[in-house]
């Protein structure tokens, strides 16, 4: 078990579709994290005056529609670097769930950094 | 075709009061059949913040008068709002109203409808927040802002001095009634830097250096004009990040908004080992009622 492990939970629309996995991977290789990429699709759809949106009510968070950028590294310094560049360059995750399955280490340490740039 | 004039003024002489009379009487007089309601009639509570309209899908649970004015709004198809700019901002009734429309939001049920928004202010320079606050309900609702307007006078009436603001604000009532006969809601006031909400609080977004309008968080692009002032440009695929547009709103209910709830049962047990951060907590004072005064 590291002693950072962050998850970064991307919903549709929060990240901009040219970003690669491959991309997100060197850039953590960079500064010597691990990273892995997971995307759930979740077909589940209802309308919403006109608009047909995914039903999120009541689902749990594993089967919504996301991008989850799964981070792990042994030193904060490193986990700090890579999440002030990622965020600054795209965007901290927007709600609070958006760090989910994250160790208390690595949420609290996310958690600091998306505030310095809200 | 049927106009809502929302008077937030407490003063029914108030100039703003004044300004949605006037405006309503130009949307007349343009063939629009007028109807008034004035928010200090109406009791209005405050939003609870629950968010249980969202989480069950239903009108919000408080009894009072805000359901009578959604009931005014769906039916109008269009609105004229009057409020004063005490500091700032619009005036608390109008924040309230803000505040209450969450639901609305949601389930988008006034997508489509127009409004013109007049604000009465009495400091020049003191009025910074109030289009903002105002045009991103409206935008956030669906709801086209064809025209806003600031008004200026000091004391209750005043208004009725200028000839020219009460002219401006008929025909402010008129250019609805013609955007809704025509289907062009294309911005007829005064045009700001943000193409979208027309407004001009620019912010730096924190720790990345990069320009954004403040509201609807489109980029812009900061350069030095040949006259050496700042030129402010916003790319037309840069539009596209609206967050108010009809596809993000629904985004920010299904993706950010709902699953909290998911959230809520999933940290219960860890939200309990928190707290111990209740206990000790201060007693809130609070003034003494006549029925407790004790002499």
């Amino acid at each position: 078990m590291a002693a950072y492990e962050v998850n970064l939970r991307y919903f549709p629309g929060d990240l901009p579709d040219s970003l690669a996995d491959w991309e997100i991977i060197a850039q953590a290789g960079e500064h010597n994290l691990a990273a892995e990429i997971s995307q759930v699709e979740n077909p589940q759809r209802k309308e919403v005056a006109g608009r047909v949106v995914e039903e999120t009510l009541g689902v749990k968070f594993a089967k919504i529609s996301q991008t989850i950028i799964s981070l792990t590294g042994e030193r904060q310094e490193d986990m700090d670097a890579f999440l002030h560049a990622f965020f600054r360059s795209y965007q901290s995750p927007r709600a609070s769930f958006g760090l989910w399955g994250s160790n208390r280490a690595g949420e609290e340490l996310a958690r600091q950094i998306a505030d310095f740039y809200d | 075709m049927k106009i809502l004039g929302i008077s937030a003024s407490y003063n029914e002489q108030g100039n703003s009061a004044i300004l949605t009379q006037q405006a309503l009487r130009g949307a007349e007089e343009a063939g629009a059949q007028v109807e008034l309601v004035r928010l200090p009639d109406l009791t209005i509570d405050d939003c609870r913040g629950c968010a249980l309209c969202l989480y069950r899908d239903r009108e919000c649970f408080l009894k009072d008068d805000l359901h009578f004015l959604f009931a005014k709004m769906r039916e109008a198809d269009a609105f004229i709002l009057g409020t004063p700019c005490h500091f700032q901002e619009a005036n608390s009734m109008v924040k309230r109203l803000i505040d209450r429309s969450f639901y609305r939001t949601y389930i988008g049920d006034l997508q489509g409808k127009a409004a013109a928004i007049l604000v009465s202010h009495s400091k020049r320079g003191w009025t910074d927040r109030v289009f903002p606050q105002i045009t991103s309900w409206l935008r956030g609702l669906g709801v086209h802002v064809v025209n806003q307007s600031l008004f200026h006078s000091q004391y209750p009436s005043e208004v009725l001095l200028y000839r020219d603001q009460l002219e401006k604000a008929h025909a402010m009532g008129q250019g609805l009634v013609r955007a809704l006969r025509e289907k062009d809601y294309t911005f007829q006031g005064k045009e700001g830097l943000c193409p979208l909400c027309h407004d001009n609080v620019i912010r730096i977004r924190p720790g990345r250096g990069e320009a954004e309008c403040a509201d609807c968080h489109i980029p812009a692009t900061l350069t030095v004009a040949d006259d050496g002032g700042i030129k402010v440009t916003f790319a037309p695929e840069a539009l596209a990040q609206d967050r108010y547009r009809s596809e993000s709103m629904a985004r920010h209910f299904s993706y950010h908004s709902k699953p909290a709830l998911a959230y809520t049962r999933a940290t219960r047990k860890r939200a309990k080992e928190g707290k111990a951060a209740l206990e000790g907590g201060f007693a809130p004072v609070k003034p003494a009622r006549p029925a407790e005064v004790v002499d």
